[in-house]
């Protein structure tokens, strides 16, 4: 299908964009990457009056380098900067080996950082392993700059604390310590599908015991699944099977999983429970990648 | 009411100035305001690849562009790439190898494989896959893709010693 009849306008600053939007409220729709936007509108799912395009904002997109380690990702980063950056590789690994599991290069070529947190489906990866990293929204209107915990900011299914006169203005993202390791993966029908669940971890080992660990499921509820107690679990005890079993019964609690005519609820927690024994395995491994079967590497 | 703005573009080294809908995809407005017709339109939501085209030199869904977006930019079509020779050996391949039926995902096909080719020397046939993986073909099984694209590289490798 083709879009509705819709206005459109080009915000060149970030003034004229926090005007508009002020003016607008929810008649109007930021325009960043459009890779979820505009087959959104293409199939009439959203009816926007006004597009307003934040594509030409000067100094929107890119990665700055903070005090104390702190990454800052500006919103019109598109996916394929990401993952190319060098210093996601080394300071932000979940972010890196997540991105090639995002649709596909045409799509990660547009796509946009901001436009991904500020839709948050729930089966999107960036906003899933921000919310491994504790990550803080900043997020601008005419009147405040204000500063949410990633782990905040959703608030149900395509549901977040931005308000229509804000402007999602960066990620604002806190070093990640030493030696961790990390694991990343996803279950999906083919390559570059949404993921029918996927799973991000963190973990830290003093010696052969773990000292730290941080899960996050994602695809699987209608927001990024943090486990709650999953360092309380993992502390030190040696990353094995009976670690990884007691971890995936806790990660299945505590959340409503989604169904859909092709997966039902209860196949989603058991993706949910294999996905984080391969994480585990993978956290082991070294290799971080939890897409693999985990083997008898547990046994 | 009909809503119209005006946009300045180079499309395949040509410069334009349209008056459009801002409510035209760009691969709409390439094919019924410019005639360029080799960009072709499938599912209309990001998914078949058909509408692969590029804009400033990355490729991109022609259907999830809206035309008016084009203001300033360079864009590249399958016709564009085709007059300047510049994927000449990609489909020279394609042809040696049958590695299409139809036709109907070839543009979008080609256009992919050359910004992998662009990018990788002597991809693995794995990460052949994994990059065309956003572009459907209904007829070919995608092997004989994935050999064309292959040949391509290996026979680039042997012009440039």
């Amino acid at each position: 299908m083709k879009l509705a009849p819709v206005d459109y306008r080009v915000a060149e600053s970030v003034e004229e964009l926090l005007e508009l939007l002020g003016e607008l409220g929810d008649d109007a729709a930021i325009l960043a990457g459009g890779q979820s936007l505009v087959p959104s509108l293409n199939l009439r799912l959203s009816r926007p009056s006004i597009l307003v395009d934040i594509n030409r904002l000067p100094d929107a997109g890119g990665i700055e380098e903070l005090d104390d380690g702190w990454l800052r990702l500006l919103p019109l980063t598109r996916h394929r900067q990401l993952e190319r950056d060098a210093r996601i590789a080394a300071g932000l690994p979940l972010v890196a080996r997540a991105m090639p599991h995002v649709a596909h290069v045409a799509i990660r070529n547009r796509g946009t950082v901001g436009g991904s947190l500020a839709l948050g489906d729930p089966a999107a990866e960036l906003p899933a392993v921000l919310t491994a990293y504790d990550a803080r929204i900043v997020l601008r209107s005419r009147q405040e700059t204000r500063r949410l915990p990633i782990r905040d900011f959703y608030t149900g299914l395509y549901g977040n604390e931005r308000r229509p006169d804000e402007y999602l203005a960066a990620i604002e993202v806190p070093p990640v310590p030493p030696g961790e390791r990390i694991a990343f993966g996803e279950l999906s029908r083919r390559c570059g599908d949404y993921a029918l669940a996927g799973v991000a971890l963190r973990m830290r080992l003093d010696g052969d015991r773990v000292a730290d660990a941080t899960l996050v499921l994602f695809g699987v509820a209608d927001r990024p699944v943090m486990v709650p107690d999953a360092a309380e679990i993992c502390r030190g005890r040696s990353p094995d099977a009976a670690l990884s079993r007691d971890l995936a019964e806790a990660s299945c609690q505590g959340w409503e999983p989604l169904s859909d005519p092709t997966t039902s609820a209860a196949a989603r927690l058991h993706l949910a429970r294999v996905l984080v024994t391969r994480a585990v395995a993978a956290v082991v491994r070294g290799d971080g990648d939890a897409s693999r079967q985990a083997g008898d590497l547990l046994q | 009411m009909t809503i119209r703005k005006t946009l300045h573009a180079t499309v395949n080294g040509e410069r334009i100035e349209r008056t459009v809908d801002p409510r035209i995809n760009l691969v709409d407005f390439l094919r019924h305001d410019l005639g360029l017709t080799g960009s072709h339109v499938g599912c209309e939501h990001g998914v078949c690849g058909a509408c692969t085209l590029r804009v400033d030199d990355v490729v991109v869904r022609g259907c999830l562009m809206l035309a008016v977006q084009i203001d300033g930019c360079r864009v590249e079509t399958i016709e564009g790439v085709t007059a300047s020779g510049e994927i000449a050996a990609l489909q020279e391949s394609f042809v040696a190898r049958n590695a299409l039926q139809c036709g109907f995902c070839t543009p979008g096909m080609l256009l992919t494989a050359a910004e992998l080719l662009r990018e990788v020397d002597n991809p693995s046939r794995p990460a052949i896959r994994e990059h065309i993986s956003g572009n459907y073909c209904r007829c070919t099984g995608y092997e004989a893709i994935v050999d064309a694209i292959q040949a391509a590289s290996a026979g680039r490798g042997d012009d440039e010693r």
